[in-house]
């Protein structure tokens, strides 16, 4: 049995099931006690468990993340809210230089079971300062799980997976999806990391995605339907790890792929999974990998242009049919 | 024997002797542990102790199992009076199987976490927030240990230095703050990395009861430990220790240290912590040269024995590298 | 044992330093611990320590010498021992830093069909060519800009013109028995049997075929003799064909030849018409004078070689030979096999133990006045062949005595049974 709730209250609930069943769990962030956190995650939490496991911080990112980490080192189970991933980068050090390393630098006997919530995305006029989308940089690093929910039960299912693991998860949710609703399932529910789900399943053209963009995907395989193309839709919900067996399965299946990402297309994860899919699948290729991606501008202010900045389901469905030699494209390299 | 009654108000033999035994432990493992250096058996970084040794071991003394500590960049001295094993301290620099870090950490890196040694740490600052984070723990789990953070003058200037201790002060956490003001962040005179050098003030401006102590007299710091981290344990945590050394060198192996002013090393040199580690079991507890010699022999067999069990040691192999990589 | 002391580690770049005393000689004891030497760097200078007791048996540098870090700058021993026993100590991090990583086996990707310049084609496309032994490079391409995707493979595939595919093998006549199954030489088609075929008054079905880059073949490629053969094996295995008898001209002869020394298929008889594969030599000049040709004169030219009395060679065969050229890739399809069959004056190919291995009745019949492959190879034939030599008749037995040479092939067929 599944019940229709929203993305936010999944995550409370993995929250809470957490914190019952395991007492090293606590929470620290900015305004998640008495106020409930910006997106009410955390509401109601403080009145259930008390000040010393759902506390309130000083505006200090870096420390925060930093003494959450030592707790983790420490045999505790930290989750630290951090308001939006821009605010994340003042914490890069401890989870660049001290989470991603511990488990390595002491030969496996360190462990860092510590989780990082936070949310990015641009958000309806919030500037570049909150807007960004900033998973290839935890990507980047080795020791890093990245974790990119895009409906409620994966992001219950998913966070309570994380707050059971012995590395550092940088868990990345979406302003625009705390609000959404979907279907999650009754009692116990944990998606482990590194499986892709189909979200939709189809023959002709496999479009990845992730986090925002999957509802785009999902609006952009619609409208390819009625023309007779049957896209399928696959979240690969955690990046790191990545299941690529998932994806080249997907590929070999239908010989093209889309990768769609709200982050800048420069250096980013799309770009590193087309590089796996020439590298893995590239005898079952049938046209070029491609990938739609946000410009690589800080995002504007602007509501127009933010959303010409990012992906929108006409670029999505444009390249679809790029893929499948519906539209006119060139072979010779651009510059 | 010689009865304490004898000798009224001192510290207890068994101290002494102990602050001595580490003091010149430390000695002996960065002197010869430099000669390992400079015969190619030990590799990359190495940030020699030498000259602070006081103030590790003052502090450790005053600790207790299942407390915790967070050392520095130079941390084989924290290492050490934490009372880990010399043996797997050498296999480690020599990137051996057998160190603490089975070879992937090194000099820079030695932890012992199943032990309550959360590691010496490659980012100038960063034990700082990692100590409140052991110690947020412990209050969390309801644990009375208590988290010693030693930290460096250099590292002061640094955000999260305010950042967590802030936060250990709005939490009345059982952290101490250790800075070891040796004077020099790598080259750069204190004078000019900040107009007040009195470091402690510091702590007194965010509300953290804090102290200055001469940091090469190891029976002082131990004493002034002592009471911080009882302090700690009745919740009236955290406490700051500023203690004042001077380095014996460079910054590290290879820093001849031609910028720290010849009389100023003599100044401190003549006020060696391991002299006066010596002096004090020998003056106070009246213990002969002879057991002294003893000692010290022991203790350079002990480095010796270390040196052979590590140069026997295998590394890791490739096929144990892949098996670890592969979760990554 | 002899062991160095060595130049010490005194920074973490510098390679040399400079050796600034030598505190021994030759022949002084040393114990551990004594500082043997001094050296500097570009910072500081640093003592040098010895780390082993003994004599100095050997010091390898003056004051004022550069000395390589981590390298002996002296030797300690026996008094007498011989310093070359004395191997640099090998640190750990030194013996890390050459550790070979893992196995680096060098992997190449699958042999893919090379694309002529311009259009393109999708890597699936390329791959599902290669496995149907189809040249991507041949193909027409739909996809964008003329590129072949798997569409147009596919397409291709679905097409019987291949060898590979629904209906290989044309069928000039149909007849009862064995078939007997005609394959044409380098540079022609299957056509080029149809006038040789009402002469033979035989009753079994006559099917022929084109190889790989001729005639209806004209975009299956073909890299050398070995894939030549293999092609035309499976063409037939892909017609169901498995008891036949085989006549073939030339090249085509050398593929026949091939076919039936290396068994698994009944083949009843052999009729070769002056066979490639006996010698090495072939009229390299011809190959490439027909490959080049752009006109009928050039052509008829090289064509003429084939024969010995020029007026024999029909001049339809010339015009035809240009306009099948010109219509398609044919000539860059047979340069390619050119290339892989011939290499200037030489034939990369033999067919003389295939010969060897094939137990039915054979019959070979050459022009004495070859000029493409010398009629004196025939002499390399094995006993069990029978020869039949022509005066008079040059590469093309089949044109200039047609009556004569359908005869000993019907021959060949009936001697059978």
């Amino acid at each position: 049995m599944t019940r229709e709730i929203m993305y936010r209250d999944a995550l409370k609930e993995a929250i809470d099931e957490e914190m019952q069943r395991d007492p090293t769990v606590f929470i620290i962030g900015e305004g998640i006690a008495e106020r409930g956190g910006s997106y009410k995650v955390t509401e109601g939490l403080l009145a259930k468990y008390g000040p010393q496991r759902v506390r309130d911080t000083p505006i200090a990112e870096a420390g925060m993340i930093g003494v959450g980490v030592g707790a983790a080192i420490a045999g505790a189970r930290p989750i630290v809210e951090i308001l939006y991933v821009d605010f994340a980068m003042l914490g890069m050090d401890m989870l660049v230089n001290q989470a991603a390393k511990f488990r390595l630098m002491t030969g496996g006997d360190g462990r860092v079971p510590f989780v990082m919530r936070t949310q990015g995305g641009t958000g309806g006029g919030v500037a570049a300062q909150h807007s960004q989308s900033l998973e290839a940089l935890f990507y980047h690093i080795p020791g890093l799980k990245v974790v990119m929910p895009s409906v409620p039960a994966d992001a219950k299912g998913l966070l309570k997976y994380a707050l059971r693991q012995q590395d550092p998860v940088m868990f990345l949710e979406h302003k625009h999806l705390y609000m959404t609703k979907g279907p999650v399932p009754d009692g116990e529910h944990i998606v482990e990391f590194g499986q892709a789900d189909i979200k939709r399943p189809g023959k002709d053209v496999t479009i990845i995605a992730w986090s925002n963009m999957i509802p785009r995907a999902l609006e952009a395989a619609a409208k390819l339907a009625e023309d007779g193309i049957d896209a399928e839709v696959l979240d690969p919900r955690t990046l790191v790890p990545l299941d690529k067996a998932a994806i080249l399965a997907s590929v070999a299946k239908t010989n093209r792929a889309v990768i769609v990402q709200e982050a800048v297309r420069r250096g980013g994860v799309a770009s590193d999974i087309a590089s796996i899919i020439q590298e893995k699948a590239f005898y079952h290729l049938d046209a070029p990998v491609e990938i739609v991606a946000g410009l690589n501008i800080p995002v504007p202010f602007n509501l127009e242009l933010e959303k010409e900045s990012i992906p929108q389901v006409p670029a999505i469905i444009a390249a679809a049919r790029r893929s499948l030699h519906l539209e006119p494209f060139t072979l010779a390299p651009t510059a | 024997m010689t009865g304490q009654n004898e000798r009224p108000n001192v510290p207890p033999a068994e101290l002494l002797e102990k602050l001595f035994r580490t003091a010149f432990k430390i000695r002996v493992f960065e002197t010869e542990g430099i000669k390992l250096y400079r015969q190619g058996l030990i590799r990359g970084y190495f940030h020699p102790y030498l000259g602070q040794e006081g103030i590790a071991t003052g502090v450790c003394a005053a600790l207790r199992e299942g407390d915790y500590i967070a050392s520095t960049h130079r941390g084989h001295g924290h290492c050490i009076a934490w009372g880990a094993d010399v043996k797997r301290m050498v296999a480690e620099l020599l990137q051996k199987e057998s160190g603490y870090c089975r070879g992937y950490g090194g000099s820079m890196h030695i932890a012992d976490i199943h032990n309550g040694n959360l590691g010496a740490n490659g980012i100038v600052g960063a034990g700082t927030p990692l100590g409140v984070g052991a110690a947020l723990a412990a209050q969390i789990k309801g644990s009375d240990a208590v988290t010693v953070t030693f930290s460096t003058d250099g590292a002061s200037n640094n955000g999260t230095f305010l950042e967590s201790l802030n936060l250990a002060a709005i939490w009345n956490l059982a952290f101490v703050l250790v800075i070891e003001n040796n004077r020099y962040a790598v080259s750069t005179r204190i004078e000019d990395s900040t107009r007040e050098p009195d470091l402690y003030k510091r702590g007194l401006s965010i509300g953290v009861e804090s102290h200055q102590v001469d940091g090469n007299d190891p029976l002082a710091v131990y004493e002034l430990t002592r009471q911080a981290v009882q302090k700690c344990r009745e919740g009236k945590g955290p406490i700051l220790i500023e203690a004042k050394t001077f380095r014996h060198m460079g910054h590290h192996v290879n820093d001849p240290g031609k910028y720290m002013p010849e009389d100023e090393l003599a100044y401190y040199k003549a006020r060696d912590p391991v002299d006066r580690a010596r002096n004090a079991l020998i003056e106070m507890s009246g213990v002969e040269a002879s057991r002294i010699a003893e000692i010290e022999a022991e203790i350079r067999k002990e480095f010796e024995d270390a040196v052979e069990f590590s140069r026997a040691s295998r590394e890791i192999t490739m096929a144990e590298f892949e098996a670890f990589a592969a979760d990554y | 044992m002899a062991r160095p002391i060595l130049m010490p580690q005194v920074g973490q770049d510098l390679t040399e330093g400079k050796i600034t005393a030598l505190n021994v000689k030759l022949g002084d004891r040393v114990k551990k611990g004594d500082i043997v030497a001094e050296v500097e760097s570009e910072k500081a200078a640093f003592d040098v320590e010895a780390f082993e007791s003994g004599t100095v048996i050997e010091i390898r540098y003056q004051v004022g010498d550069m000395a390589t870090v981590l390298q002996p700058i002296m030797v300690v021993g026996e008094p007498g021992e011989a310093p070359e026993q004395a191997v640099t100590q090998a640190s750990p991090a030194a013996s890390a830093a050459t550790m070979p990583h893992q196995d680096g086996k060098t992997l190449h990707g699958p042999a893919v069909g090379r694309t002529q310049a311009g259009a393109g084609s999708s890597p699936l496309a390329r791959r599902l060519a290669a496995e149907a032994g189809v040249d991507v490079a041949l193909l027409k391409g739909t996809g964008p800009g003329g590129a072949v995707v798997k569409k147009d493979v596919d397409s291709r595939q679905k097409t019987p013109l291949a060898i590979a595919g629904g209906s290989p093998l044309r069928s000039p006549q149909l007849g009862s028995g064995d078939p007997v199954v005609f394959i044409h030489g380098f540079g022609a088609d299957l056509s080029a049997w149809r006038p040789f075929i009402p002469h033979l008054g035989l009753p079994n079905p006559i099917l022929a075929l084109d190889l790989p880059g001729h005639g209806a073949n004209a975009d299956l490629a073909a890299e050398d003799f070995g894939s030549l053969a293999a092609r035309v094996r499976e063409a037939l295995a892909a017609s169901g064909l498995n008891r036949f008898h085989l006549a073939a001209h030339s090249l085509g002869a050398a593929v026949a030849a091939r076919l039936a020394g290396d068994g698994g298929l009944d083949i009843r008889s052999l009729s070769l018409l002056s066979p490639a594969g006996l010698g090495p030599r072939i009229n390299g000049d011809f190959i490439a004078g027909f490959l080049s040709a752009e006109s009928e004169a050039a052509l008829r030219a090289w064509l003429e070689l084939l024969v010995h009395k020029p007026s024999t060679l029909p001049g339809a065969l010339v015009r035809a030979t240009l306009a099948a050229r010109e219509a398609g890739p044919l000539a860059t399809a047979q340069a390619r096999l050119a290339a892989g069959v011939f290499s200037g004056n030489t034939q990369l190919f033999s067919i003389r133990d295939a010969l060897d291995r094939y137990p039915g009745p054979l019959r070979v019949i050459i022009g004495n006045e070859d000029r493409i492959i010398p009629a004196a190879y025939a002499d390399q034939l094995p006993p069990h062949a029978a020869l039949h030599r022509l005066a008079l008749v040059g590469h093309l037995p089949q044109l200039e005595a047609t009556a004569l040479v359908a005869r000993l092939v019907a021959e060949t067929v009936r001697s059978a049974g």
